[in-house]
């Protein structure tokens, strides 16, 4: 395998500890200096992830793999630090440098779960994450033990299948376990591994929801950094699934209720929300639950359809959340008018939530019908009525914002002014949300490889 | 009856297609990519006016003049397509094909047949109605045309994708501008008719997204194109269960009873252009993709759920009589009347559809298009006349018929359209339906005959109160109607006319002189698919 496989990760380690150590920078440049030079380093890090990452093999024994499922994912988590990165707004921020460093370490972390050979070095992927994001979060009390008790429920569910199947090789653990299991504790622990990696995915949603209680000690990145952990999680899922889908036929139930209650649990917040980030966070919810339900119908076009959504949710989650970050605009009708005040970021926040509900022609909507017709597939009928339901009324919960929005006069009240770097990113947003739609194709074609990477049936 | 028939549609349906000499005019002029030009047309210059700068509204001007050239233009491509149509056989025109999305087995197929084409004429000529309906539109004049362009584009889309996920797609995406354009623009209640709408035809695109997969996995299809989804037979309850599906989309969209909840609140508060794209065009893709999927594909579901189909078309066509005359006598909203009476058509052509022979599918065809223009003749009239007049209260609108005639004449003839007087289009497409379905659906069509004539009492109530009665209480003033607003309510009523006078298009000598008729081209291509429901004649 070439040498310049590993050259994102390296990157983007070496930049969060450069960022880390870096002195403080004079206050008046700073919040362009800093997510500037940063953001490069993460650009260069996508551009080599592309042109080199079609590269398939292994290395260090098989703890780093680099396959298309690895190219996927790490395409799309670096994609999504960078726009979570320029995004966010770092001119009250008091460290940019040791903030971004949080961000980007989280960054690392999804990337060498994405890459992970064996269940050790997915688990510390996942765990470098959740770390991060737990100081990005202030060292919120609840919010950090609910992260270290989802990283001790998955390193105890690892050590079962490890224990089961005898090795802790990904690729080699599927062969080891028994074929059609439907009960039993190898069916338990796979169901705790996926109640951990599914805690930490639908984290984010979760998180983003009481963003209105952050201890004042977070981040303004921690919106991002989350997604970025989530995004961790999400991969472990995917990855820890195509493990153990010999038992499939016993987890693949619990899978689909836990997505029809995130679906519709997701959805029935988002109407009720009353400001925009617990909004986001809602939708987010419900696209975490096509993604489950993705992993639930688990065969390679459903799981194809999941890690498609995945990079929508990356992207829009880190890029949306970052725009909002600790924006005044918090309460619902303080964003009338918002489309006159700033056009860029209204139409990157509309965007945003209509990917996230699903609206059509968007990202979200072609993942999520990737995943409906797996649905369909599979036999979960009632699954695709409860996600369409869903979707219905994510779109209702979008659809009031965007009126808001674009249709009524300005509100009173404090305007935000973006600056030049975060209106490009924020037309950067756009494009890139516009371009899963205009793309579809292409970008379902390498999910699908993605999937054929993980040696799903 | 058979007899009858044959008299009373001589010269519109010929018995059995053949090549027709082809039209002057026909292929002096073809278009490439006719069908995307269709979609992406209007839906690039909606892109292009929501992104032009628009300094303290100087450009307004400019915008209505992009968004009426772009749909006068459409209609113009469109005409020119029309008259190149071949009449005779069953094949796909103007079809592009490209795979899109091969992992789902998803095609870029778009393509016409008759019925397509027939529809999506209707859509271009309510197309230019619409933009002309809202000239008087002042605020946010930007977003208003890019929105009304934007649903224009998806409602083209849907006619002429010929693949389930592209039909999908922009029956879903239509949703949203629909909501935002009912929201953003018209009456107090807007807000809340906005919502509705959202609801109910957000319902209708869940239900055909579930329809379709329904197929889709019942098939055991790779593909969603239509030409491999369609010719797969799957059981008989799969059928029923996505026919059932498509029954929901069809009803919350066209609308019936007890689906119609958007279209009294939406009809009755949008602006006049808004409510003719409505009622006119997006409305009746519900009734389209009903036909086309579900009655023109699934064969045995379709005559299984017949009657359930003709009950609905019953309820629908007796609620609207009954409402119509409990609300003019009421003395309520005018608007309001005016979207009762609206259900109407879409009575009748559910009737066509589930009467499933020959001539109720050439019915239904007929009454998408002409159901789709008298509808939005008699809302939008209305719409214009209560803005006029600045009320819609039938207690001081009395009388109007001395003070604005031209207005007064265009509800008059909105008011016939919708009953089907002869000379309208919608007369055909009401006695082809009632022809085509007395045989297989006599309940239903009589319960739907029976509706008419109390929606007839309705608009004969509604004239007399409106241009006759006087005004009890104060007095409303009204103003004639101005220029723009006569030449979109003309542009409805001239395609009416049109239709309903040379169905078969006007000819010299025999030679189709650029029309190659409406009748030829509605019934040529889907001869095929509807010979499947022909009641065998018993032998003497």
């Amino acid at each position: 395998m070439r040498w310049t496989v590993g050259v994102p990760e390296a990157l983007v380690g070496v930049a969060a500890l450069v960022s880390w150590f870096m002195p403080a920078r004079p206050r008046a440049t700073r919040a362009v200096e800093v997510p500037a030079t940063f953001g490069l380093v993460l650009l260069v890090a996508w551009i080599i992830e592309l042109s080199y990452g079609s590269a398939v093999g292994t290395a260090f024994d098989g703890g780093f793999v680099q396959d298309r499922f690895a190219l996927y994912a790490k395409s799309f988590l670096i994609l999504a630090a960078l726009l979570g990165l320029v995004l966010t707004d770092w001119e009250i921020a008091e460290r940019p440098e040791r903030e971004t460093s949080l961000l980007l370490w989280a960054c690392f972390g999804g990337l060498v779960a994405a890459s992970a050979g064996d269940l050790m070095v997915l688990w510390a992927g996942c765990a470098l994450a959740v770390v991060a994001a737990g100081a990005a979060l202030g060292l919120h009390f609840r919010l950090v033990l609910t992260g270290a008790a989802a990283l001790l429920l998955a390193a105890l569910a690892f050590a079962f299948v490890y224990a089961f199947a005898g090795e802790s090789d990904l690729a080699g653990i599927p062969a080891k376990l028994p074929e059609g299991v439907t009960s039993g504790s190898l069916v338990v622990a796979a169901i705790a591994g996926f109640v951990a990696l599914g805690a930490l995915l639908a984290g984010a949603g979760l998180v983003l929801r009481g963003a209105a209680a952050w201890p004042a000690e977070s981040s303004l990145a921690a919106g991002p950094v989350t997604g970025l952990a989530a995004g961790a999680g999400a991969v472990a899922l995917l990855r820890f699934a195509a493990a153990v889908i010999g038992s499939a036929a016993g987890w693949s139930p619990f899978l689909a209720a836990v997505a029809a209650i995130l679906l519709l649990g997701g959805a029935a917040g988002a109407l009720g929300a009353r400001s925009i980030r617990g909004l986001v966070g809602w939708l987010t919810l419900a696209q975490t639950g096509w993604i489950v339900a993705g992993i639930a119908a688990h065969d390679r076009v459903a799981v194809a359809g999941a890690l498609f959504l995945l990079g929508v949710f990356l992207v829009t989650y880190c890029g949306v959340s970052a725009l909002l970050g600790e924006d005044v605009l918090d309460r619902l009708p303080a964003l009338a008018g918002h489309g006159t005040r700033a056009p860029a970021a209204a139409v990157a926040i509309g965007l945003a939530l209509l990917s996230l509900a699903g609206a059509p022609p968007l990202g979200g909507w072609f993942g999520e019908f990737a995943v409906a017709g797996a649905l369909a597939q599979s036999g979960y009928f009632w699954l695709l009525f409860a996600g369409l339901g869903a979707g219905l009324l994510s779109l209702a919960a979008a659809v009031r914002v965007l009126v808001m929005m674009f249709l009524s006069e300005p509100a009173e009240g404090t305007v935000t002014v973006l600056n030049s770097l975060r209106v490009s990113a924020a037309v950067g947003l756009v494009v890139v949300i516009v371009g899963f739609a205009l793309f579809a194709s292409p970008l379902h074609t390498l999910a699908l490889q993605g999937a054929e990477g993980l040696r799903l049936p | 009856m058979n007899h009858i028939t044959r008299i009373l549609l001589e010269g519109i349906v010929p018995p059995t297609p053949s090549p027709t000499p082809p039209a002057f005019g026909t292929n002096l002029i073809s278009v490439a990519f006719f069908c995307s030009t269709m979609i992406w047309g209007p839906a690039l210059l909606a892109l292009l006016i929501a992104t032009l700068p628009n300094p303290r509204e100087r450009y307004n001007d400019t915008f209505r003049n992009i968004a009426l050239l772009t749909t006068i233009g459409m209609l113009i491509v469109n005409l020119l397509t029309y008259s190149n149509f071949q009449t005779f056989g069953a094949a796909l025109q103007y079809e592009e094909k490209v795979p899109w999305l091969p992992g789902l087995g998803v095609i870029y197929h778009l393509g016409l047949d008759g019925m397509g084409m027939g529809v999506l004429m209707l859509s271009s000529i309510v197309g230019v109605a619409a933009v002309l309906g809202s000239w008087n539109v002042r605020t946010r004049v930007r977003s208003y045309f890019s929105l009304l362009l934007l649903l224009q584009g998806c409602v083209n889309g849907v006619i002429v994708s010929h693949d389930a996920f592209v039909d999908a797609l922009f029956l879903s995406a239509a949703v949203l501008p629909a909501g935002l354009l009912v929201t953003g623009w018209g009456g107090p209640a807007r807000a809340r008719a906005g919502a509705r709408l959202v609801g109910y035809w957000g319902l209708g695109a869940a239900a055909f997204w579930a329809a379709i997969f329904v197929l889709w996995s019942g098939t055991g299809s790779a593909s969603f194109d239509l030409d491999v989804l369609l010719r797969a037979t799957p059981a008989l309850g799969v059928q029923v269960a996505a026919g059932a599906l498509l029954l929901v989309t069809a009803a919350t969209w066209l609308p019936l009873f007890p689906f119609h909840g958007w279209a009294r609140d939406a009809l009755s508060e949008a602006t006049p252009g808004v409510t003719v794209l409505l009622v006119g065009s997006a409305s009746r893709l519900g009734g389209y993709l009903l036909l086309r999927i579900f009655v023109l594909g699934e064969h045995n579901g379709a005559v299984r759920l017949g009657s359930a189909m003709a009950g609905l078309a019953v309820a629908t066509a007796l609620y609207a009589g009954v409402l119509a005359l409990a609300q003019l006598r009421a003395r309520g909203d005018l608007r309001r009347i005016a979207a009762t009476l609206a259900l109407l058509p879409g009575a009748v052509t559910l009737l066509a559809i589930a009467g499933e022979t020959p001539m109720a599918i050439l019915g239904a065809i007929f009454a998408l298009y002409a159901g789709g223009l008298a509808a939005a003749l008699l809302v939008s009239a209305a719409a214009t006349t209560a803005e006029r007049a600045e009320t819609r209260s039938l207690a001081v609108l009395g009388g109007i018929g001395l003070r604005a005639p031209i207005l007064a004449w265009i509800v008059i003839l909105g008011g016939l359209a919708v009953l089907g007087m002869p000379g309208f289009a919608s007369y055909l497409a009401w006695l082809t339906t009632l022809l085509g379905s007395i045989r297989t659906e006599p309940g239903g069509t009589f319960g739907v005959a029976v509706g008419m004539v109390l929606c007839g009492a309705a608009v004969a109530g509604l004239f007399w109160r409106v241009l006759f009665a006087p005004p009890t209480g104060e007095r409303a003033t009204v103003t004639e109607s101005t220029i723009p607003e006569r030449l979109y309510l003309s542009v409805l009523v001239t395609a009416l006319i049109w239709v309903g006078i040379v169905p078969s298009g006007p000819k010299v000598a025999g030679v189709p002189i650029f029309d190659p008729g409406y009748a030829n081209v509605a019934n040529s291509s889907t001869t095929t698919e509807a010979d499947q429901y022909a009641i065998p004649v018993p032998k003497r």
